[in-house]
């Protein structure tokens, strides 16, 4: 049985540093970007430094996006704003409309729309080629902390929120088209659980949800039901929102595989298809938060709040 | 009006001490006419090429000149010496050129050189680089980018970057390459051109030619060949090459000789409708390629800038980084 | 795609657009349009030659062919995207087929020059980036082959024809017919080895092309009149002229595999009976081509007119300009015909609109068409057992769930190519832009 094994590590852990939020394998699968308060550092999956850019954001970023042709790096920030860098010539557009910190990023696959949502409740398109706002989606009663486009099919755009709801977007007039939500015995007592990730499944027909209390659970969500439910251990705390991803191995017979970080420093993995957790990767990241886990192919990256960020690749034994 | 004292007899007097000329350095009052002299009115003979326009103290107090001939209110405004600006070469009183600062080149020059020479050492390399900055709008740009003076190590920087050399060559290919084709094209499609003028004014205009095809005047007119609008008769002259297969007497020869739709690959029909515009189209695909080349250049010069700015700042950062580094304790 | 599955079934499954949505209002005078294969993009070939890329998504132009050179100089006849949506084939007035590759853009792959001006231009599937040109006063199409390194024409002329119609007079006991000239030409959808041509004087001709034969097997005369646009069903099985005599004919095409036995049979002929208008453009619906649309010629009209093909009963009148309009293009995947203005250049498009379900916004609600009397059901109130509750949701994790494989077809029976081509982003015209603001403030 394949496990993850670590390739290295390319971020010590520091002392008294800005808390780190994010860090995301390229698509081409060669870099590996991650937030140092306002600049982006690259590192090859080498494992080598390549470059550290600065951005012209004045608060620290809580979220980048790397843009599918792996040239340009969209970061947001807690300065209201949305920067696009090009790796190579610096910045390219500066977007600016939200009217509180910027929670998430996401390209779509042809990189002409860029997504983003935000402490403001709502979600906005903008086109990057001119950097202007197409349109903006307000649907929500809290923060929007996710969102999501499927890899083949930029029809469809989810977003997750603080106020418990799961909504499906239409990309090009801005409707929502479905609403998922836990049932009502899902409510805790001090209220609705915030959702604190959403993710597509590759082929884009289910959808992969995070909640703020560690639970995973897999959409179907053209039907609205719940199809399976992953439980590592219970966040009591709710105060990390954990990332967690798909992975793909290439061999297409295999089922994916979810990787879940948790508040303790751990590393969950399940079976998408049994739910057995086939690998629980302890005593790295120093039970500080994963806060956030990005796989693309075989290799996944993770990086916990203090700053340590890890290399890995999914590979038998 | 005080008297003035009694002058010489037959000769003319003048200034405040009222003599005669003796040769001494004197300036004119443009209000009374008088002349004065320097060391009478304490003025520094040194000044004399500043002079602008000058009023004798009388004048300035209004009891000879304009003011005391009275007028309207301007007019009887008190007047005052005018100067002309010195140049800024300290001990230099020449008044400065038309739309300078400086009486001449060589002052500006040394007047900077001075300057630099004063400045400190670190300072001066900054300051010789933009002197030397040779694009004047540039210069006038400084300061409001990213620090143009290399940091230390930026050349192999620079040198060693992938994108900037692939821009480069770039940019040289184009100087080099592609601009002479283009200039040869064009030089090729005006000679050709000149040849099918040519053809066409031996078999048109020399009399003999265009009797035969007389009566299809009117419907060739209305043609638009090459940018001559309204000639009154000539072939379609188009040929696929561009090259000119003989000579245009021999041609015109040739075709009088046998006439027919094509001659020696030339279109040699009246009323061409299937190659109509072929030089305008030449032209025009030339005139494109002209504006794209251009702006190619243009903007692989913005690239190149771009990404060096890019490379430095990144390299500013590392320094600055590795700074910080040093001076703080290893745990 | 998806966000069709979570939309309102009979908004969806319309097949055709309804209003006119959108107008691009373009800087250049657009002369023909085409969308990409899967409607992300469309291409407009310009009068002066231009062909500028608009990005449906944003309704921006994302790139212009050639700006590094090489583009055209006359006005563009036609342009064609490859099914893959990577390479664009255009033909123009200044002589030249060009062909594109929009990885690199800025400047054409192949070229190849005619020695007049073009007509139209079709990549013919049965070879890698070959395509058949129909050119001004020329007897035959040509097939031109890209996938060399300089291209070459050839006539397409059948083993049994004439070269040349002077040869064909001077030899006056072979039996010829002067069929005019090409104008234009259509492949076969299902069989990459037929070419349909159309003449001057009212001719199809239908040839099968092999590797080093070239056979016309059957004409037919359709009017007397020249042809103005040949089009040709996804099916195959039904064909559309439009021709100079101010008339669409409409014809079931059948053929046996040997080509032995080819008839057309004409169904409809579509005219302006009143006002006696000639068709600019005419365009099938996908598939079986259930739809025909055309424009008008003549300023009195600013329409695009709709038959059912089945019944040749007009259907669907497409408002909402006030200019004639002359090319027509549609999109089966969105569901959207463009069109291009002849005064403006402007292109319209009309797409079906999708009122939003409000509904959506709650998960428990659903939208009824009007009140329904509430009357409580037999078990509506019943305890369910939290134990049977459970065990509902736990039977629902059990069955196997596929996060790998992809849907092949959408809901309107579109393929759905995860491959097709992404024009890449031009971050130097990015830079270029934002240098040139900064040097106008």
């Amino acid at each position: 049985m394949a496990q993850f094994q670590l390739l290295g590590c390319l971020k010590q852990a520091r002392e008294s540093t800005v808390p780190h939020t994010t860090a995301k394998l390229s698509p081409d699968g060669q870099h590996v970007a991650l937030c140092e308060e306002t600049d982006i550092e690259i590192y090859n999956v080498k494992g080598q430094t390549e470059v550290s850019l600065s951005t012209l954001h004045s608060r620290p970023l809580s979220d980048l996006c790397w843009s599918p042709d792996s040239q340009c790096i969209a970061t947001a920030s807690d300065d209201f704003t949305v920067i696009i860098t090009h790796v190579k010539y610096g910045e390219l557009h500066r977007l600016v409309g939200h009217t509180a910190p910027v929670t998430a990023l996401k390209y779509t696959s042809k990189g002409n729309l860029l997504c983003s949502c935000s402490m403001d409740e709502s979600i906005k398109i903008w086109d990057t080629l001119t950097g202007t706002l197409l349109r903006t989606l307000s649907a929500h009663s809290e923060p929007v902390v996710s969102i999501d486009i499927p890899l083949f099919d930029s029809s469809i755009l989810s977003s997750g929120s603080y106020d418990g709801l799961i909504r499906i977007f239409d990309t090009a007039t801005g409707h929502c088209l479905k609403t998922l939500t836990y049932d009502k015995d899902w409510q805790s007592e001090n209220g609705v659980v915030p959702i604190s990730q959403v993710k597509f499944s590759q082929n884009g027909k289910f959808l992969l949800v995070k909640s703020l209390d560690g639970i995973l659970k897999i959409w179907d969500f053209v039907r609205g039901k719940v199809v399976r439910t992953f439980v590592s251990e219970q966040s009591k705390s709710l105060r990390y929102s954990c990332g967690m991803d798909f992975l793909y191995s290439a061999d297409e017979t295999l089922d994916p595989i979810v990787v879940s970080g948790t508040e303790n420093g751990e590393i969950v993995c399940w079976d998408s298809q049994t739910k057995r957790t086939v690998q629980r990767i302890q005593g790295k990241h120093a039970d500080s938060p994963v806060m956030d886990i990005s796989c693309n192919g075989s290799l996944m990256c993770s990086i916990s709040l203090n700053g340590e960020c890890n290399l890995w690749k999914w590979s038998a034994n | 009006m005080a008297t003035p004292p009694l002058p010489a007899p037959g000769e003319e007097v003048f200034c405040i001490c009222r003599k005669p000329d003796s040769g001494e350095l004197m300036v004119g009052c443009d209000g009374c006419d008088d002349w004065f002299h320097f060391a009478c009115l304490a003025i520094p003979e040194k000044y004399h090429e500043l002079v602008f326009s000058f009023y004798c103290p009388r004048c300035q107090a209004g009891e000879t000149g304009p003011a005391a001939e009275g007028g309207d209110e301007r007019a009887r405004a008190l007047p005052r010496t005018m100067w002309r600006r010195k140049c800024r070469v300290g001990d230099c009183f020449k008044p400065v050129a038309a739309t300078s600062q400086y009486c001449g080149e060589d002052h500006a020059r040394a007047y900077w050189r001075a300057l630099v020479e004063r400045t400190d050492e670190p300072a001066r390399d900054h300051l010789r680089h933009m002197l030397q900055e040779p694009d004047v709008a540039h210069f006038q740009r400084l300061g409001q980018g990213p620090p143009r003076s290399p940091p230390p190590g930026s050349e192999a920087v620079l040198a060693g970057d992938g994108l900037l050399q692939e821009l480069a060559a770039q940019l040289h290919g184009l100087r080099t390459r592609d601009r002479p084709l283009l200039d040869a094209h064009s030089t090729r499609l005006a000679a050709y051109g000149e040849w099918v003028r040519a053809a066409n004014q031996h078999l048109f205009s020399g009399g003999d030619g265009g009797d035969d095809r007389g009566d299809k005047t009117a419907s060739a007119r209305a043609r638009p060949k090459r940018k001559r609008p309204a000639k009154p008769q000539a072939l379609c002259g188009y040929r696929a090459d561009l090259e000119p297969p003989c000579a245009p007497e021999r041609f015109a020869v040739e075709f009088q000789a046998a006439p027919a739709d094509e001659v020696r690959g030339v279109c040699a029909r009246l009323r061409c409708a299937r190659h109509l515009d072929w030089a305008g189209i030449q032209h025009s695909a030339l005139q494109f390629q002209r504006e794209t080349l251009d702006s190619s250049e243009h903007r692989l010069a913005l690239l190149l800038e771009l990404r060096r700015d890019q490379l430095r700042l990144q390299l500013y950062k590392k320094l600055g980084q590795d700074a910080r580094a040093d001076t703080q304790p290893v745990h | 795609m998806a966000n069709l599955l979570l939309q309102d079934p009979f908004s969806v499954l319309k097949e055709y657009p309804e209003r006119l949505t959108q107008t691009f209002d373009t800087p250049l005078h657009t002369c023909c349009v085409q969308f990409s294969p899967g409607g992300d993009y469309l291409a407009m070939g310009c009068s002066n030659g231009a062909v500028i890329i608009y990005d449906m998504d944003t309704g921006k132009p994302i790139t212009m062919l050639g700006n590094k050179g090489g583009g055209h100089v006359r006005s563009i006849q036609s342009i064609q995207w490859s099914q893959n949506g990577r390479y664009i084939l255009t033909g123009a007035r200044d002589w030249f087929v060009k062909m594109w590759d929009l990885q690199k853009a800025w400047e054409p792959a192949k070229e190849f020059k005619f020695h007049s001006p073009i007509w139209t231009c079709n990549w013919s599937p049965g070879k890698e980036l070959g395509c058949v040109v129909t050119v001004y006063e020329e007897d035959h199409a040509f097939a031109v082959d890209f996938s060399l390194e300089n291209p070459t024409a050839t006539k397409i002329c059948g083993s049994t024809e004439r070269m040349n119609k002077s040869e064909a007079e001077s030899e006056e006991n072979v039996k010829t017919l002067d069929y005019g000239y090409t104008l234009v030409a259509c492949v076969h959808p299902k069989r990459p080895d037929i070419l349909i041509t159309g003449t001057s004087k009212g001719w199809i001709k239908l040839y099968r092309l092999s590797d080093d034969l070239v056979e016309l097997v059957h004409t037919y005369r359709f009017a007397h009149s020249n042809a103005k646009h040949m089009i040709i069903s996804q099916s195959g099985d039904r064909l559309a002229i439009n021709s100079a005599d101010r008339t669409i004919r409409q014809y079931l095409l059948t053929m046996n595999d040997d080509l032995t036995e080819i008839s057309f049979i004409l169904e409809y002929r579509y005219q302006d009976v009143i006002n006696r208008l000639q068709w600019n453009c005419i365009h099938f619906s996908n598939n079986s081509a259930e739809y025909l649309v055309a424009s008008t010629h003549g300023s009195s009209a600013h329409d695009l007119y709709l038959w059912e093909t089945s019944t040749g009963t007009l259907v669907r009148v497409l408002e909402g300009t006030d200019e004639e309009l002359l090319d027509i293009d549609w999109d089966f995947h969105s569901m959207c015909i463009a069109s291009n203005g002849l005064e403006t250049g402007n292109v319209y498009i009309w797409s079906i609109t999708i009122p939003p379900k409000w509904s959506a916004l709650a998960p428990d609600f659903e939208e009824v068409e009007e009140n329904i009397e509430y009357r409580e059901k037999e078990d509506e109130f019943d305890q369910i057992g939290q134990l049977a509750h459970q065990q509902e949701l736990d039977q629902a994790e059990e069955v196997k769930i596929d996060l790998r494989s992809m849907e092949k077809f959408d809901v309107r029976g579109n393929e759905i190519d995860v491959n097709r081509f992404i024009i890449p982003i031009e971050f130097e015209s990015i830079l270029m832009l934002k240098s040139w603001h900064n040097e106008n403030e």
